[in-house]
């Protein structure tokens, strides 16, 4: 049986789709919104505001992709969502587009897996083959690097920053970053203050690192967050260790940000200011647009 | 004429204000009434009795008026949407129980991704929910109320004016308002001071409200005795005072802590509870 298939889906003109992307039947998808090859939406997927989904995404059914945000400081100015190759959204995931103040641009890179109701808000930047459990909230301008594993109903705070290769235990709020490597959770209790459970070793098996490496960062961390009054401290140790192993110098780096922001955060620093990841990822028309439309 | 997509299904356009708008795959059944300037977008469904206000927005996915989950078999309650109210993607409101009051919320809310409010629930205005709130069954939101992420409001609990309930609060009995709740039980941990400020409450409010809670409360979420109650009444004349030991003492005056199911509840609400 053949579908009429300007009958069952709703695809703006303007829309930029492949010809080879696949469109489920009620689906919607806006006048500015670019879909590229091989990238599969399910039934009643629904893609607006300015964006991009890049190749060989698949897209579960409800998924909303670029309303504008919920922020109320947001204006309605052109803001973009943009997200890479070979992700997979299961139902129901939500995706924010960006706000003038929070640098115009949220990011999703290649490889993530987001579970079911999901929810990426305005500004995040969630990098490369991270896994986003069962209704994560990512609340605005957080950074979620790669590999990081973030359980399920884990809400996260504005501006923080889950590390590469860490995991978040399920149901655990994050108020302040997260470091590279480690685990982090809150046991199930809502108010015990969340903190760090241990190395996370398959994080240590993604992310590929030799063996020496591996027992290098391991030693790091275990240092470092075992007794966390003292990192500042500890850090100033470790920092003059002569030439560290490139993973340990990058945790090293981390926490150095997370002792000059504030309140655990070193995102903080972009309230209000345009972060470098905006910068990079912001395609040329839209730094355009942008340049055309200063922020009042 | 409202503006209806051809890919929506109306079945009642003469319930539909002149400048509604409605997108692709909505469905908006026989019931439904719509105010001027709503915006309904693609793939929403409003169902049952449901009157929406003026001015609503109601973003893909969000479901308004459906049988009660925990009651599906219910039919003919009422859901109430007032003026200004934002529903992002997957809201889920109920419509009432039936011989209840009917699902009930304000004007000017803003409910974000994904929140559940019970059927018979009643929010009344001005307030922020963050995503995944639920409001259970018959709970009482009052105004200006902000609640964090995966805030869950038990059935027949009251949420008082101008609280803020952090993440993953659970609010299992009546909250006072003016303050900060978080936990599990929730219990009171401050007054909401940012909150009051931006809602305009002048600094001697403030501090009096300040001095209040800390004679109230003690952090481990103990009720305040009577006695205190009256003693924070004494030698001041505010009406916030007034109404947060007047709202603590109705909530206290019930066995369980909410006022809703107090002997002679208003409006029946207590006759047909668990």
């Amino acid at each position: 049986m053949v579908h009429d298939l300007s009958v069952t889906r709703e695809i703006a003109p303007g829309a930029e789709v492949s010809a080879d992307a696949s469109i489920g039947p009620f689906c919607v998808i806006g006048p500015e919104v670019k879909i590229r090859p091989g990238t599969v939406l399910a039934q009643r997927v629904t893609v607006i505001g300015r964006t991009v989904l890049g190749r060989d995404n698949d897209i579960a059914p409800g998924c909303v992709l670029g309303a504008p945000p919920q922020d109320l400081k947001y204006r309605g100015r052109p803001t973009w969502l943009i997200v890479g190759d070979r992700n997979v959204f299961r139902a129901n995931v939500t995706a924010h587009v960006g706000t003038e103040a929070g640098g115009y641009l949220t990011r999703i890179g290649d490889d993530n897996v987001l579970a079911g109701g999901a929810h990426v808000a305005h500004d995040c930047y969630v990098d490369d083959r991270t896994r986003l459990g069962v209704c994560v909230m990512l609340a605005g301008h957080v950074r979620v690097e790669t590999g990081a594993v973030v359980g399920d109903y884990t809400g996260a705070h504005h501006f923080t920053t889950i590390g590469a290769y860490a995991r978040v235990e399920p149901r655990t709020p994050v108020r302040r970053d997260v470091p590279p490597y480690t685990i982090f959770s809150s046991l199930g209790y809502y108010n015990a203050p969340t903190a760090f459970r241990g190395v996370h070793e398959q994080g240590l098996a993604a992310a590929g690192l030799s063996d020496a490496d591996c027992q290098a960062v391991r030693q790091a961390v275990r240092h470092l967050f075992q007794d966390e009054q003292a990192l500042a401290v500890k850090l100033e140790e470790m920092s003059a260790a002569p030439d560290p192993p490139q993973p340990v110098a990058e945790l090293l780096a981390f926490c150095r940000r997370v002792l000059a922001g504030t309140f655990g955060r070193c995102r903080e620093a972009f309230r209000g200011r345009m972060p470098p990841e905006a910068l990079c990822h912001l395609p040329p028309e839209a730094m355009a647009e942008i340049e055309g439309n200063p922020p009042r | 004429m409202p503006e209806i997509s051809p890919k929506a299904v109306v079945l009642n356009p003469a319930g539909l204000a002149d400048d509604v708008r409605v997108g692709a795959f909505t469905f908006l059944g026989p019931d439904v009434t719509v105010g001027a300037g709503t915006v309904l977008h693609n793939s929403v469904t409003v169902v049952g009795v449901t009157s929406l206000g003026a001015g609503c927005e109601l973003f893909p996915g969000c479901v308004a008026g459906a049988p009660p989950a925990a009651v599906p078999e219910a039919r003919g309650g009422a859901c109430r949407i007032g003026d200004r109210n934002i529903l992002r993607e997957h809201v889920f409101i109920e419509a009432g129980a039936g011989g209840g009051p009917g699902t009930f919320l304000g004007d000017v809310n803003l409910l974000m991704v994904g929140c559940h409010v019970g059927h018979d629930a009643r929010i009344e205005g001005e307030g922020i929910f963050a995503n995944f709130t639920q409001i259970d069954p018959h709970g009482r939101i009052e105004k200006f109320v902000r609640t964090s992420g995966l805030t869950s409001v038990g059935s027949y609990a009251t949420v008082g004016a101008y609280t803020f309930t952090t993440g993953y609060a659970s609010v299992e009995a009546d909250v006072p308002p003016y303050a900060i709740v978080q936990g599990l039980p929730s219990h009171v941990r401050c007054v909401n001071v940012e909150n009051l400020r931006r809602c305009g409450f002048d600094e001697e409010t403030i501090r009096l409200l300040k001095a209040s809670f800390r004679a109230l409360f003690n952090g481990r979420g103990d009720a305040p005795s009577p006695r205190m109650l009256q003693e924070v009444l004494e030698g001041q004349d505010n009406e916030h005072v007034r109404y947060l030991v007047e709202s603590l003492r109705s909530s206290l005056a019930s066995p369980t802590g909410k006022r809703l199911e107090a002997a002679g509840a208003a409006d029946g609400v207590a006759s047909d509870g668990p």
